[in-house]
């Protein structure tokens, strides 16, 4: 496997392969210095947003929450999406997974040029390319993340879209579960 | 090759970008924004007191601290032309109205324009503040005046014995103990805690005189400690303008210099956060006494936010 700069060009021009390749070769390292630039990145953006909220004494606790959050996110992501995907037929690693992973959060560094040319468009056209931008990113983002569930254990497209929705729609289930038991409980309660 | 040239050159672009979003266009907002004068509002809410005030999970409010740290916000920013300073408080103590008072006298000095907007209540240490400033404005019906000091006592002996409690002391001097609650006070006690209160009075008096340029013989004939409404407080020249908070920033814009609509800028916003978990400090007459009372016995538990009054 090529060096970390090829690495990034791949993802960003051929993702499926590269991703396949990454998994494959656990480029954990690799995918540690990418999430570390993605999240400073993105971090940096947040500093001049929560200086003119009035916040800016807040600064670093929010970034050492977001940095922390974010680390246990994606390890967290890692193994959970892994399992799953396992359950659906995949074959694959989860530090494998936890290294495609990684490479998945590339889109967070075009948050700066985005943000630089709102900065200097005119005032009419900053939302609207505020949030055009910041959906492609997201979309981008997404399909990088199930591109690297593809990679890293062999699923189709519908797999690794459903791999990824699991998780979500099992918490939407239990939180269901839980209202309708707590309801239940009051309601009980209540009439009694 | 290829490959590393365009990465790297996306890398510059990115860098790049992080420049500008943070340091190039900040600077340039700022310049632009150098050339609209502002005026500061800063706001006295609640119960003086001095120091951070209440505590809660993100910060500390209500204390004398944060509102001499807006003060130096808005001296130290050049864009700011004048403050305005929104008084909605029964008073509190008189160090903390005192430090506020003084701030506000070198804020004066700095060059800025101050002008004290009253609320519904500003009396006391809230009078205090406002007799620093250039003007006042109140409202006809606002409550202020207050002009005096009072030190609470209460004496529990009587209740004490009903329920067999007896409190001793043992002191390194005679007056060590002064003002406790389980004995009555000393007539030589009283003498020296009320010269405490004549002093403090007498630097009371000294302020309004001042701030008001008026003569101290008059102030002491209005400063008998009782309230006064905006209204009355102008017919006595407490108070120079009947009006509210907007009427006051067109006043303020006028003194200042400022042509057209000013733009309005508020130090030490309260954060979403410290709204939703940290503390309150709205104006309650009930939890002014309650805590007056507390202190001073030692014996009432501090005041919670929403304490029924001591009656």
């Amino acid at each position: 496997m090529g060096s970390l700069l090829e690495t990034v060009y791949d993802v960003l021009v051929q993702p499926r392969a590269a991703m396949r390749s990454i998994a494959a070769w656990k480029l954990t390292g690799q995918a540690v210095v990418v999430f570390f630039l993605s999240i400073t990145a993105s971090s940096l953006m947040l500093a001049p947003v929560l200086k003119n909220a009035g916040l800016g004494n807040y600064i670093p606790l929010v970034m050492a929450f977001y940095f922390g959050g974010s680390l246990l996110s994606w390890l967290i992501s890692a193994a959970v999406l892994s399992l799953v995907a396992e359950f659906f037929g995949g074959q694959g690693t989860a530090r494998g997974l936890f290294a495609a992973l990684g490479f998945a959060r590339l889109p967070e560094l075009f948050a700066a040029p985005l943000s630089a040319l709102a900065a200097m468009a005119p005032a009419g056209a900053k939302p609207f390319l505020l949030i055009m931008g910041g959906v492609l990113l997201s979309g981008w983002s997404l399909l990088l993340i199930v591109t690297a569930i593809r990679g890293a254990h062999g699923l189709s497209g519908p797999r690794a879209i459903l791999t990824l929705l699991t998780p979500v729609l099992v918490v939407i289930g239990i939180g269901f579960g839980l209202a309708m038991l707590l309801g239940a409980t009051i309601l009980q309660n209540f009439w009694r | 090759m290829f490959k590393k040239t365009v990465v790297l050159l996306l890398a510059a672009i990115v860098i790049l970008s992080l420049v500008v979003v943070l340091v190039v266009y900040p600077n340039g907002r700022q310049r632009k924004m150098a050339g609209n004068d502002k005026i500061a509002v800063v706001y006295v809410d609640g119960v003086i007191v001095g120091g951070r005030g209440q505590s809660s999970l993100l910060g500390d409010y209500g204390g004398t601290d944060g509102i001499i740290r807006q003060l130096h916000a808005a001296r130290d920013d050049e864009s700011v032309k004048a403050v305005i300073i929104r008084i909605n408080s029964p008073g509190g103590s008189a160090p903390a109205s005192q430090e506020v008072g003084d701030e506000v006298r070198k804020l004066r000095k700095a060059g800025k324009t101050v002008v004290a907007s009253m609320g519904d209540i500003a009396a006391s240490g809230g009078y205090w503040i406002a007799a620093c400033s250039d003007k006042i404005y109140a409202n006809s019906a606002t409550l202020t005046g207050s002009i005096g000091v009072y030190i609470p006592y209460s004496n529990w002996e009587e209740l004490y014995n009903k329920i067999g409690i007896h409190q001793e002391k043992i002191k390194s001097g005679p007056h060590k103990d002064i003002l406790s609650p389980e004995r009555p006070m000393t007539p030589e006690e009283r003498a020296l805690i009320q010269g405490m209160v004549d002093d403090l009075y007498n630097q009371f008096v000294a302020v309004v005189a001042e701030g008001r340029n008026m003569d101290e013989t008059k102030v002491r004939q209005l400063a008998d400690g009782r309230i006064y409404t905006g209204r009355q407080a102008q017919e006595l020249g407490l108070v120079d303008e009947m009006g509210n908070m907007y009427d006051a920033i067109d006043g303020t814009a006028k003194m200042a210099g400022i042509a057209g609509k000013p733009d309005i800028v508020e130090y030490g916003k309260m954060s979403p956060w410290s709204i939703l978990l940290g503390a309150s400090d709205k104006v309650s007459m009930e939890q002014f006494f309650y805590r007056q009372l507390s202190e001073q016995s030692g014996f009432l538990p501090a005041a919670p936010l929403a304490a029924p009054a001591a009656r």
